[in-house]
């Protein structure tokens, strides 16, 4: 049997990657699933943190090291019934950037995992590690903050994971180059959109230009809308979803929100994890919300904008 | 799917060609927020002219999509054949089935069957006990309700002398019965016929007033 792969990322820091990967994982154990959550934050790994239990002794490091030799030696036990953890590595300078070989190792090995779920916390960014392990998930979640900053951070991820999955997939020198300067807004063939970029490729190799289009329906990120205080911060997730849709050409759905809520600075500041401390309250509600679409591939409709949603 | 550029009024809106006036209205609505000047979900993706060339095609697509005889012109116009949905639907628009539930803390949890409800001996705590079986938390109930959830507290603890009045707590124990899958109207008159019974044995029943309590 072969594991569902979920990855949470979404460029900036501080958008709630490592709140939402911890508390997604609860919630799925609550539901009866077997669990395990990936902190791939390699260099500034502290999902343990928001699971309220110490630095574990044995973490990817020591796989990518050596020093142990099976994945399933770096699990821990976090208390929560069917949830388990690997830590990632806090040591910047031996494993924030593990060589392609050892990154594909360790991507096969957490394939191979027996359980139910894998939930893989990137750290911030837009590295090609980052984006590999977005790229490898079945559902990729992006955690955005209803912030200027935060939207655009999400963008260039969502472009970012485009371009690596294109690159990925063109063999040619002269198409990959092309692909490599349309990252770049301002390049001198006028490529903004993914649209363009796949009709400039297809002029060059009809082919492999018929390939970019498969390559780009396949990628449907999921979106998640962080700390909400109003009903426009709602709407933004779906304004966001349209937008992707219109410039991207791609499907992103809006799987749910999580409302700002002090319940979870106060579990925080304890070093406990929202789900476990507060579970009724409005922002477990959100994340079981979130939880249920995901498992059933369901997402957010512009019907619960009117009829359900609070501050209406 | 193409470029925003080429697109349909539907794609526009990004609803189906047999798209009901909700959708249409909704779609409208949202897509207006998206697009304007103000949005932060759309200025980092368009620059300010094509915003403001994606506004105008909105409005124009909503002024033909929302008038019947302007939008079975486009639809054998630009989509070759007449798809508007079959006229008239009041009442259906609101009740689609395979709409989801977003705020169910746990799946499979609200549609299922009631069992029968005694209401002549049908009292507060029967309530709680009710929502419970339903794995409904009372927070959940408060938020969907916007009515504070010191209110359900007191009703699932008989303490009826110190409900709202009549006025308000039909309709506050309506949406709370609703929202447990019974009939609003007999679990309100009964509810209410008990507030205005005998409050004071309630009262004595019940305890402490300000003690903490469950609500998952």
């Amino acid at each position: 049997m072969s594991s569902e792969i979920w990855a949470v990322g979404g460029g900036k820091g501080g958008t709630g990657k490592s709140f939402l990967a911890a508390n997604l994982g609860i919630s799925l154990s609550n539901q009866g699933k077997r669990v395990l959550l990936i902190d791939a934050d390699l260099g500034c790994a502290n999902l343990h943190t928001c699971l309220g239990i110490d630095y574990p002794e044995a973490t990817l490091s020591d796989l990518l090291t050596g020093r142990i030799k099976r994945i399933d030696q770096a699990i821990v036990p976090t208390g929560i019934p069917r949830l388990g953890l690997i830590s990632g590595a806090q040591d910047i300078l031996e494993m924030a950037n593990p060589k392609h070989a050892q990154k594909m190792r360790l991507l096969r090995q957490i394939q191979e995992l027996e359980v139910e779920y894998i939930i893989l916390d990137l750290g911030a960014g837009t590295s090609f590690n980052i984006l590999d392990f977005f790229l490898i998930a079945d559902q990729g979640i992006l955690a955005v903050l209803p912030e200027p900053t935060s939207i655009e951070n999400v963008y260039r991820f969502i472009k970012s994971v485009f371009y690596r999955r294109f690159r990925k997939v063109a063999r040619e020198e002269a198409v990959r180059e092309i692909i490599a300067r349309a990252m770049d807004q301002k390049n001198e063939f006028g490529i903004k959109t993914p649209y363009d970029l796949i009709e400039q490729v297809g002029q060059m190799d009809e082919s492999v230009g018929e390939q970019l289009k498969k390559e780009m329906y396949a990628i449907r990120p999921k979106l998640v809308v962080n700390q909400v205080r109003s009903k426009d911060d709602i709407t933004l997730g779906f304004s966001m979803r349209s937008s992707c849709t219109k410039y991207f050409g791609i499907t992103v759905e809006y799987v749910g929100y999580v409302e700002y809520d002090d319940h979870v600075w106060q579990a925080s500041k304890r070093r406990r994890p929202m789900l476990t401390e507060y579970p009724v309250c409005n922002s477990a509600r959100g994340i079981n919300s979130i939880a249920t679409h995901l498992l059933k591939h369901e997402q957010l409709t512009l019907d619960y904008l009117v009829d359900t949603a609070p501050w209406r | 799917m193409k470029p925003h550029r080429e697109q349909n009024f539907y794609e526009i809106f990004e609803i189906p060609p047999d798209a009901t006036k909700r959708q249409i209205e909704q779609a409208y609505e949202l897509a207006k927020k998206t697009f304007g000047q103000s949005s932060l979900a759309a200025y980092s993706l368009f620059d300010s002219d094509e915003r403001k060339e994606m506004i105008r095609k909105i409005h124009l697509a909503y002024e033909t999509l929302s008038n019947e005889e302007k939008r079975r012109e486009y639809d054998l116009e630009v989509m070759g054949r007449t798809i508007m949905p079959p006229q008239p639907r009041p009442e259906a628009e609101r009740v689609k089935p395979e709409r989801i539930q977003p705020v169910s803390p746990l799946p499979d949890r609200t549609p299922e069957k009631i069992e029968p409800v005694e209401i002549a001996t049908l009292t507060g705590d029967r309530l709680r006990q009710i929502r419970e079986r339903r794995g409904i938390p009372l927070q959940e109930i408060a938020t969907k309700t916007r009515i504070n959830i010191t209110y359900f507290e007191f009703l699932e603890r008989n303490q009826y002398h110190s409900l709202p009045p009549p006025v308000y707590l039909r309709s506050y124990v309506s949406q709370y019965a609703r929202l447990l899958g019974l009939d609003p109207k007999s679990v309100s008159d009964r509810i209410l016929s008990l507030a205005e019974r005998n409050p004071s044995d309630a009262e004595k029943r019940s305890g402490d007033v300000s003690a903490k309590t469950e609500t998952g």
